[in-house]
């Protein structure tokens, strides 16, 4: 009944015309910047955190938050348009966003991305309500052993995203982790592979690899041929999603939300990892997986759900531990920490209006976000009848400009061209480039992980099944491995 | 055809292109300056130079851009601005990094020589922190436990040669024991690492630790300062409790690129010695745990020396190799 107390008092700050005006600025802004492939939430947040300082703390930290999980909203419409991840996270969909776009659904597509986002702000947002202290702790609990084994258990499973030739996926995979361990080694600060770029020291960036991969190689391949890129305008069949796609994708939406839920909460692992984790998951589970990668629903609703849960789960560590667990939530708590207040676990307490001003906020901004966007979808899928002539160069042109807003280097549009070379070629050997991508992001994280857990363990190797949880991670990277060597070798006794 | 408008168009555009060296005379600035930070929006550089930047606007009349250009602890930007004309209009935010990365990597420039130093603008000191499970209440026992244990105890890092890591270093160097480094990806890892009791010992950034200690979730044994600090004094010095002439600080500092004109330096200095007198800067920096210094170029210069000279020795010691 507290918490019921609790939501009501939080409605009533974030109702204020104030807050309200604030939030709503947030969330545009958000979207807007969504859109836009590399103009992220942290470039955006840090240009309005001076303006801020005249703000009291709620409605400036309302609309900062706002700008954070909009751009979760707006980053998958360039992904399912052109194929151009407009966030980090969005990366995944545009695997089956694209596919939809390329059939004609566009339309579908982009209505399910805003309401699976729409159902997974609800819950992750319930979530800090009811229970954000407690899941701050579990947090804590995430030690290197713990993130070793999850990464391993996801490497595993990452095989079965890998679509026809496994050798060709795994030969990507590691291609992956070669690109992801580029840059200053964590553990020696030796830097590796940066062939005495400094700008190559601080390893390759998540939007120069996505951008390149998908973005870059997708144009250089439809310019090859004349009359490729359909006008896919031409078959645009409904714009909203029928009753059977909303079935096909409920249940998806639902796991989605869970799992990006549990990985917002972690710190260091964010919105990317939760997006590909339920990709892959859809995957297995699915009847029929080979729908993936050719427009499945199930594709985009599951990692858009995902990394708007896990955008709003990641204010956890935040609030109640006073963690900031990436450089947006760093941000945030300066943010706090200018006005005076200290977050953390006193936070709920001290300051009430800010805390549940804050949730309830959230629930407003993601309700604002399908008025905005559910709207924008028919604009949007127009913008498909623009002939491709003019389309590409705006896109690349996009792509230059977020790529250089990331860290204001023209080193990285050179490497985003190379990046793109690499990605054509992948197109012509026809592999696909999400494995790769997924061994740069997880690569990096696995190997840091174990050497510092051994470290830690002074070189002891059981510590890997001696703690609880790193141990369920372990059996589970072992049953997932099992079930899907098992069938395929039975499939091939039998023929 | 003398008077025609085309020749008297010429007349004009030659009188224009004429124009700059009659301004030379004109008071600096007389355009944007842009002003280099070695770090991405969000971090203590970029909340310090988006403090002072509107001030040094107003004063100077014309607009301070920052400009983040993150990476290499501050070498990219600081390369940048060597690179730039001495011309008083690409000024560049010093960290830490300025003078521990000459003993760490490769660099394009010389980190005394290619500098025109303006003003050593704040320094903050670290605090010296501790899981509550871990029993050491005070540096002696720190020390007395670490020597009975040689590298036992885990010290968490937010990476290499970090002013995290070097503290550490340091006082290892100075109280002659031996820990075990383990190293995270930037200042929030390190801190979670540290409030699970994954790691027992984190020389933390002043602002975000000094919330955790009050709060109860970390011990704070000491802060690395020469002096206490302000914001809180009921912490003693590293140097106070056993480790005489032990610092380290995070600081600021504000430099331009060598050879630039000894006027535009000296309007530099002055105006950003106001900047930081104001209430606006002053709160903003004391938020940050921040003591203002706003010191002369001779003894900034002289600062950045000792710092790098203190820190070759450290990082040969610890035995950390350069790149």
């Amino acid at each position: 009944m507290e918490l019921f107390h609790n939501l009501v008092f939080g409605f009533g700050v974030a109702f204020s015309l104030q807050n309200l005006a604030y939030c709503f600025v947030g969330v545009a802004l958000g979207t807007l910047i969504g859109v836009l492939p590399g103009v992220g939430p942290l470039v955006t947040i840090a240009m309005l955190f001076p303006i801020t300082f005249h703000l009291p703390a709620v409605p400036a930290i309302i609309m900062l938050a706002g700008i954070f999980y909009g751009a979760q909203y707006g980053g998958s419409t360039t992904s399912i348009l052109v194929n151009l991840p407009g966030e980090t996270a969005s990366a995944v969909t545009c695997i089956d966003g694209y596919q939809m776009a390329r059939q004609g659904r566009a339309g579908p597509a982009l209505a399910t991305a805003a309401l699976a986002s729409f159902f997974a702000g609800c819950v992750g947002t319930l979530l800090i309500a009811l229970a954000g202290p407690t899941l701050g702790e579990w947090a804590l609990k995430f030690g290197a052993a713990e993130y070793t084994s999850l990464m391993l258990m996801a490497l595993v499973a990452s095989a079965v995203m890998t679509q026809g030739d496994a050798v060709k996926g795994l030969a990507l995979v590691v291609l992956g982790l070669l690109v992801g361990v580029v840059g200053v080694d964590v553990n020696s600060g030796m830097a590796r592979y940066s062939f005495g770029f400094p700008e190559l020291v601080d390893g390759i960036g998540f939007t120069v690899v996505a951008v390149g991969l998908f973005a870059v190689a997708e144009i250089v391949a439809n310019l090859e041929s004349r009359e490729a890129r359909e006008v896919y305008a031409g078959k645009v069949t409904g714009l909203m999603p029928t009753a059977r796609d909303i079935r096909d994708a409920a249940w998806p939406t639902v796991r989605g939300t869970a799992l990006g839920a549990c990985f917002g909460v972690l710190p260091g692992t964010g919105p990317a990892l939760s997006s590909f984790a339920t990709y892959m998951l859809e995957k297995k589970l699915a009847r029929d997986p080979s729908r993936f990668g050719r427009g499945a629903i199930e594709g985009v609703a599951a990692p858009e759900a995902a990394n708007n849960a896990a955008a709003q789960t990641a204010f956890i560590p935040m609030l109640t531990l006073g963690i900031p667990a990436s450089p947006i939530m760093a941000l945030m708590l300066a943010a706090l920490t200018l006005q005076g207040i200290a977050a953390g676990p006193q936070v709920m307490l001290d300051k009430p209006d800010l805390f549940w001003g804050l949730v309830a906020s959230m629930w407003i901004g993601n309700l604002l976000l399908v008025v905005l966007n559910l709207p924008l979808v028919g604009l949007w899928v127009k913008l498909l009848a623009v002939p491709y002539r003019w389309l590409f160069p705006s896109i690349i042109l996009f792509c230059c400009i977020g790529n250089y807003s990331v860290s204001n280097n023209p080193f990285d549009l050179y490497l985003c061209a190379i990046i793109g070379v690499l990605g054509y070629v992948l197109v012509k050997l026809e592999c696909e480039p999400a494995p790769l991508l997924l061994g740069y992001v997880l690569g990096p994280l696995l190997e840091e992980n174990l050497r510092r857990a051994l470290l830690i363990a002074r070189g002891d190797p059981t510590v890997f099944f001696t703690r609880p949880i790193s141990l369920a991670f372990m059996i589970a990277a072992v049953l997932i491995f099992v079930v899907m060597v098992v069938p395929a070798r039975a499939t091939r006794r039998r023929t | 055809m003398q008077n025609s408008p085309i020749m008297r168009f010429l007349a004009l555009a030659l009188l224009a292109c004429a124009a700059p060296s009659a301004l030379a005379q004109a008071p600096y600035p007389v355009k944007p300056i842009r002003f280099l930070v070695g770090f991405p929006p969000g971090g203590s550089n970029d909340i310090v130079a988006r403090a002072i930047a509107p001030k040094l606007s107003e004063y100077l009349g014309q607009q301070v851009v920052v400009d983040n250009r993150g990476g290499a602890n501050t070498a990219i930007a600081t390369q940048l601005m060597v690179n730039s004309p001495p011309d008083g209009y690409t000024i560049l935010m010093n960290a830490p990094g300025h003078t521990t990365n000459p003993a760490l990597i490769k660099l394009g420039f010389d980190s005394i020589n290619d500098f025109a130093f303006i003003t050593l603008l704040g320094k903050a000191p670290n605090l010296l922190v501790v899981h509550p499970s871990f029993p050491p209440k005070s540096v002696q026992e720190l020390i007395a436990l670490s020597k009975k244990r040689p590298g036992d105890v885990n010290y968490g890092s937010s990476g290499i040669g970090t002013s995290v890591h070097l503290s550490a270093e340091l006082f290892q160097y100075m109280s002659g024991i031996k820990w075990t480094h383990i190293a995270y990806r930037g200042g929030g890892p390190g801190l979670v690492a540290l409030l699970s009791g994954e790691v027992s010992l984190y020389f933390g950034n002043f602002p975000t630790v000094i919330r955790q200690a009050r709060a109860g979730r970390l011990r704070a044994l000491a802060a690395t300062g020469l002096k206490r600090s302000a914001a809180a004094p009921d912490i003693p010095t590293v140097a106070e409790s056993g480790v005489p002439g032990y610092e380290v600080s995070t600081w600021w500092g504000l430099s331009a690129p060598a050879k630039t004109p000894p006027a535009i330096l000296a309007r530099l200095h002055k105006e950003t010695v106001s900047a930081l007198n104001s209430p606006d800067v002053r709160s903003r920096l004391e938020e940050l745990g921040a003591e203002i210094i706003a010191s002369s170029p001779a003894q900034y210069a002289d600062f950045i020396r000792r710092d790098m000279a203190k820190w070759a020795k450290v990082i040969k010691a610890a035995g950390i190799k350069s790149r």
